[in-house]
């Protein structure tokens, strides 16, 4: 069901997508292979660093995306010395932006308007040198510096994945165990979201040949071998592999979603075989235009192009030892191989509540737990989905307790406390606390996914003001989608409203 | 004392077997499709460009003596030098996460386990 909203909203977008951006003062027109991209760029037109208030939240809003970003201080030094030597190599050195670490399984580096550069540690466990990290960020700057970052598109998709999640969770407040059907689908769709936010691409196909022939350009100013650049792009085919295995395992499960509508709007076993039927349907289109939005080109050929690009500029220029030791020293310590495994099972366990299989999450997490890992906020947040799936609020607490101090709290995690709170306290949330939690909700950049909760919370209060002011930013937000900016309160009106073919049209197409 | 000396020995020459038959598996068997040339370098740290060689001057297979993550050790007429992975066909792999030291994730991948870089 919201599959289909969501193949549509990215149809919509990226076939608009040819028309985001501008150039940039330090651009010309149009970039040629006649010489290397670097000598047609005027760095010292690059624009002045952005507001740094702007770069922080932007890193907070992706504290709160999926599991959140991992803290491992050696390793994000050494990641942001290199990315510091490509900029001052470069010219672009006032360019803003550091690299993180994400606590997501997938396999792809993700560059945001901010500058920021986030990098799934799954990557880096793969990656072998300094050469090659460098390639990479030599690469998602350049998306940086060519001003390829445009995220209105993520925005959207996001926003519409979360339109779809509310109206599902409104459908299912009138079965047996409906609330904590409603969280496990939220919570497969905010997986499915998190993972799709990272490996759909953002770029058109010139944008990312644009990228690697700029990174080459950048990593041969920094002293660095061109060649980390061919063996990142030796390993993308194998990336790509298991990014799709990703995505095919992290979509929340149809059957549930299925098996919701159906309770809901079927009135005999006919129209529940209708419905059902919509699924291989969604999945079809679905399917379809994941592959044309699939932008980025074959990794061969675009091994082929950088390839062809080195040959004719760098082909005599001379090629460094690559440096393994440096890089594997801390990239693959034994701290970082523990975080990297934790993360995924962390992820597996996220997914398993979604599915409904809390004891499969729970032994995944028991198989991580170590000193490196059990202060993380990826960790604590898989911990803490697991203990609200089996009502365990006072866990819930603490876990949100414990990790309010981490360097990289998740919105999340305080969104579930507040949650877990109401729950004790018979279904009301405390106004003052839930203000509190508002306010947070803006220094974390207003993360579109936490509308419906935030509303959900303040119908549990008196608070009048807070209701309409959340109405009124979500309704803005969501370009007056109403779906996603009204509770299960009036879920009633929403059955009244809504017969077979509408439920269905809410589901499917809308 | 002795003994576990012994089985140090044992695991060092099971080690050394094991490396040198990873390099000899690594072969180079042609120049890549557009190349009529071969570009070497020092394998040296400047890595400093020597010179290109005609492909007819070339007898393959050349052996590989080591894989720096995007290009070769070679030996050509008793001289070691540096070449660029793309520039030629070699037996390599880039491994992802099944490779030997990585732990992560390892059931999302069916790849069989290739020769990656350094200490793989």
């Amino acid at each position: 069901m919201h599959r289909l909203l969501f193949a549509c909203a990215a149809a919509i977008l990226l076939s608009g997508c040819e028309t985001l951006g501008t150039t940039p003062r330090w651009m010309p027109m149009a970039l040629n292979n006649d010489t290397p991209y670097l000598q047609q760029l005027t760095p010292e037109k690059a624009k002045a660093p952005s507001d740094d208030g702007d770069v922080q939240e932007d890193v907070r809003k992706m504290q709160s995306l999926g599991l959140g970003l991992v803290y491992h201080p050696e390793l994000e030094q050494l990641l942001n010395d290199e990315l510091q030597r490509i900029k001052d190599a470069s010219g672009f050195a006032e360019v803003p932006g550091r690299v993180f670490i994400l606590a997501s399984p997938t396999m792809n580096a993700l560059t945001t308007d901010e500058g920021n550069i986030y990098v799934p540690i799954g990557m880096l466990m793969d990656i072998q040198s300094m050469d090659e990290v460098d390639a990479l960020l030599a690469h998602e700057f350049a998306h940086t510096v060519l001003s390829h970052t445009d995220t209105d598109m993520l925005k959207e998709i996001q926003k519409k994945g979360t339109a779809a999640y509310a109206m599902v969770n409104r459908l299912g407040m009138d079965a047996g165990n409906a609330d904590s059907v409603a969280r496990r689908i939220r919570n497969g769709v905010a997986l499915y979201m998190a993972t799709e936010k990272v490996i759909s691409p953002t770029w058109s196909r010139t944008q990312e040949t644009d990228a690697d022939k700029l990174g080459v350009d950048f990593l041969v100013q920094a002293g660095r071998n061109v060649n980390g650049m061919t063996a990142l792009l030796g390993r993308l085919d194998q990336w790509d592999k298991i990014n799709a295995k990703l995505r095919e395992n992290d979509k929340p499960k149809q059957s549930m979603l299925v098996a919701a509508a159906s309770s809901q709007f079927a009135q005999n076993e006919w129209q529940a075989l209708l419905i059902q039927a919509f699924d291989p349907i969604g999945q079809q289109v679905e399917d379809g235009i994941a592959q044309a939005g699939h932008t980025h080109l074959g990794p061969e050929e675009r091994l082929n192009d950088v390839n062809e690009y080195v040959r004719a500029h760098y082909r005599k220029a001379a090629r460094p030892a690559v440096d393994s030791k440096t890089w594997r020293k801390v990239a693959h310590s034994q701290k970082s191989k523990r975080l990297a495994q934790s993360v995924a099972q962390s992820h597996t366990a996220f997914r398993s509540v979604s599915q409904g299989k809390s004891s499969a999450a729970s032994n995944a997490l028991a198989k991580s737990r170590h000193r490196d890992v059990n202060g993380q906020t990826f960790y604590q947040l898989a911990l803490a989905t697991v203990a609200e799936d089996r009502g365990r609020s006072k866990e819930v607490l603490a876990l949100a307790d414990a990790s309010a101090a981490n360097a990289y709290p998740s919105y999340r995690l305080q969104v579930m406390a507040q949650q877990a709170k109401a729950r004790q306290a018979g279904g009301k949330a405390d106004s003052a606390e839930l203000k509190a939690l508002y306010e947070q909700f803006d220094v974390y950049g207003r993360p579109a996914e936490f509308y419906y909760d935030l509303i959900r919370l303040a119908d549990t209060t008196d608070n009048v003001g807070l209701k309409v002011e959340l109405a009124v930013r979500c309704q803005a937000a969501y370009f007056g989608d109403a779906n996603a900016c009204s509770s299960g309160q009036k879920q009633a009106e929403a059955k009244q409203e809504t017969g077979l073919v509408d439920g269905l049209l809410g589901i499917f197409g809308k | 004392m002795k003994r576990d000396i012994k089985r140090f020995g044992l695991a060092l020459a099971i080690a050394a077997l094991c490396h040198s038959a990873a390099a000899a598996d690594l072969k180079i068997s042609a120049l890549a499709a557009d190349s009529t040339e071969l570009d070497l370098f020092s394998p040296a740290a400047d890595g400093a460009y020597i010179k290109s060689v005609d492909q007819s001057a070339l007898k393959f297979p050349i052996a590989i003596l080591e894989d720096r993550n995007g290009g070769f050790v070679v030996r050509l007429e008793g001289k070691k030098y540096y070449v660029n992975a793309s520039d030629v066909v070699a037996n390599n792999a880039y491994d992802v996460t099944a490779g030997c030291d990585n732990t992560f994730a390892t059931e999302l991948v069916g790849a069989t386990r290739g020769i990656a870089g350094k200490g793989c």
